[in-house]
C-alpha cells in the first residue's frame, strides 16, 4: 500500500559552483537548496579614532562583511517553498552558520519568475587590531 | 472527579498551542490545579498550576514548555540516502490532577496520566488548515511530507523528503523513471522524523524527470487517535493503538481490533494503580 504522496521532480541543469543554502523549514527539519554561485562580498570599515595634541589618531577598525547570494529563476512553487527561508532564523551557507541581516524577493511580473536574494553575515567577523 | 474536555493529537506542533482542559465536578473555590510534564523516561521537565474558573475548569497550554525540548537543529548530510533526524521530534507524558493542601503541606492528586505523545518542531498555520497527524505514516492513508519542496530542483541538489513515523515500520521507496519502476528497502527502526534523500544519483541513476513515494506491506497500520478510557477509582488512562500482524484481515477490522486492544490497555494503564481518591488524599505523582 501506498503511504506517502507522489512526489515529482524535474531536474534542471546543474548550476556552476552552487553555493548550498539550508534553513530550517515551518515543519521542524532542516531544507536544502542550491543558489546560484553569484555572489556580492562587501567589507565594510569604520575607523574609530582619538585625538592627540591636535591630531586624530586610528586605534581600531572595525569591520562588517556582508555576502549576498542570489536564487535562480523560480517558479511560483519554488518561491512558496522558500517562504520559510525567508522567515528561518537559522540558516548555513555551504555548511557554516550566517546571520542573515536582509533578504529581498523580486517577481518579474512578465515571465512570472521569482527571485531572492540574501544578504548574510558570517558568524565571526573579522578579530580587531588594536592600539 | 476530574472529567478531561479538551487534549491535544498524539503528534502536535510544539509553535502551536497545546491545550489540555479539566473540569473538575467537586470544585470549590480556591481549589488548584496542576499538570506534569515529563520526558517519556518519567523525568519532570515541569510542573504547572492554576486556578480553577468559576466554573471548575482549567486549561494549561504546554507548548511553550514542549518548545523548550528543542536545543538544537539536526544538521542532514548530504549523500546519505536515509537518516534520523533526532532533533524534530520529542516525546513527552502528561500527568495531571488537582493539587490539595493539608496543613502546609501540598499534596499533588493526580488523576489521568497519557501515554507517550510526541510533539513536533514545527510552527503550522493557526487556522489549523495543516494538522501535524496529516504528517503521520499511519497507514491508513497517503502521509504528507514535512516538506513542500518544489519540483524543479538543479541536478546535483540534495532532495530531501522528510517522513514521520511513529513505531517500527518497513517500507519501499518506490521511483518511478518513465515507464521503470524500481523499489528500495527502507527501515525505520523506532519513532522518528527521517529525512530520505531521493536524489538519484545515490541509487545509480541518472534521470531527469521522476516521481517516488513510500510504499509499505499491509501489515502495519496505526491509528494515531488519542483516546482516554475511564479507569477505576475516577481516573483516566489514555490510549492510543497500533495494530501489527493483520495481513490476513481488512483495514478497518485491523483498526477496530487495534483500538479495543489499546483500550484494554489503558483500563490497566498505571495511573489506575495509584492512590485512590478516597484513600490517605495523600496521593504523591508516579
Amino acid at each position: 500500500m501506498k503511504i506517502t504522496k507522489t512526489k515529482t521532480f524535474t531536474l534542471t541543469p546543474e548550476l556552476r559552483e552552487p553555493v548550498k543554502i539550508q534553513y530550517l523549514n515551518r515543519k521542524g527539519v532542516v531544507e536544502s537548496v542550491q543558489f546560484t554561485k553569484f555572489q556580492d562580498e562587501e567589507l565594510k570599515t569604520k575607523t574609530n579614532l582619538y585625538n592627540a595634541a591636535g591630531l586624530e589618531y586610528a586605534y581600531t577598525i572595525d569591520s562588517n562583511t556582508t555576502n549576498t547570494y542570489y536564487s535562480p529563476y523560480l517558479t511560483k512553487e519554488g518561491f512558496d517553498w522558500l517562504k520559510d527561508l525567508l522567515l528561518s532564523p537559522f540558516v548555513l551557507v555551504n555548511s557554516k552558520y550566517v546571520k542573515v541581516l536582509d533578504k529581498t524577493y523580486k517577481l518579474d511580473a512578465l515571465q512570472q519568475l521569482y527571485t531572492i536574494e540574501l544578504d548574510c553575515a558570517p558568524l565571526y567577523e573579522e578579530n580587531k587590531i588594536s592600539l | 472527579m476530574l472529567t478531561i474536555n479538551k487534549y491535544p493529537e498524539l503528534v502536535s506542533a510544539a509553535y502551536n498551542p497545546v491545550e489540555f482542559s479539566f473540569t473538575n465536578t467537586s470544585y470549590q473555590v480556591g481549589d488548584l490545579f496542576y499538570l506534569d510534564v515529563k520526558t517519556e523516561a518519567g523525568t519532570l521537565i515541569t510542573t504547572l498550576v492554576k486556578n480553577g474558573t468559576g466554573t471548575g475548569s482549567a486549561t494549561f497550554d504546554i507548548s511553550s514548555v514542549l518548545q523548550t525540548l528543542f536545543t538544537e537543529v539536526y544538521i542532514p548530510s548530504g549523500n546519505t540516502k536515509i537518516q534520523k533526524d533526532t532533533s524534530a521530534l520529542k516525546s513527552y507524558k502528561v500527568t495531571a490532577g488537582v493539587l490539595e493542601i493539608e496543613g502546609n503541606q501540598q499534596y499533588k492528586i493526580p488523576y489521568f496520566s497519557t501515554d507517550t505523545m510526541y510533539a513536533l518542531r514545527a510552527a503550522l498555520p493557526l487556522d489549523n488548515s495543516v494538522k501535524a497527524g496529516s504528517m503521520v505514516v499511519d497507514c491508513l492513508s497517503e502521509a504528507d511530507y514535512l516538506t513542500s519542496i518544489a519540483s524543479s530542483q538543479p541536478q546535483g541538489s540534495d532532495l530531501y523528503l522528510p517522513v514521520l513515523v511513529l513505531a517500527e515500520i518497513d517500507a519501499y521507496l518506490v521511483f518511478n523513471f518513465g515507464t521503470t519502476q524500481e523499489l528500495y528497502p527502507f527501515s525505520f527502526p523506532e519513532a522518528g522524523v527521517y529525512l530520505i534523500n531521493v536524489k538519484p544519483e545515490l541509487y545509480g541513476y541518472s534521470a531527469d524527470n521522476f516521481s517516488c513515494y513510500l510504499e509499505s506491506d499491509f501489515n502495519y497500520y496505526f491509528s494515531t487517535q488519542l483516546g482516554f478510557s475511564a479507569c477505576a477509582a475516577g481516573y483516566y488512562g489514555s490510549h492510543r493503538s497500533i495494530a501489527t500482524g493483520f495481513s490476513n484481515i481488512d483495514q478497518e477490522t485491523a483498526v477496530t481490533n487495534a483500538q479495543t486492544a489499546a483500550n484494554a490497555l489503558a483500563l490497566a494503564n498505571k495511573v489506575c494503580t495509584l492512590i485512590p481518591v478516597e484513600g490517605s488524599g495523600g496521593g504523591d505523582e508516579d
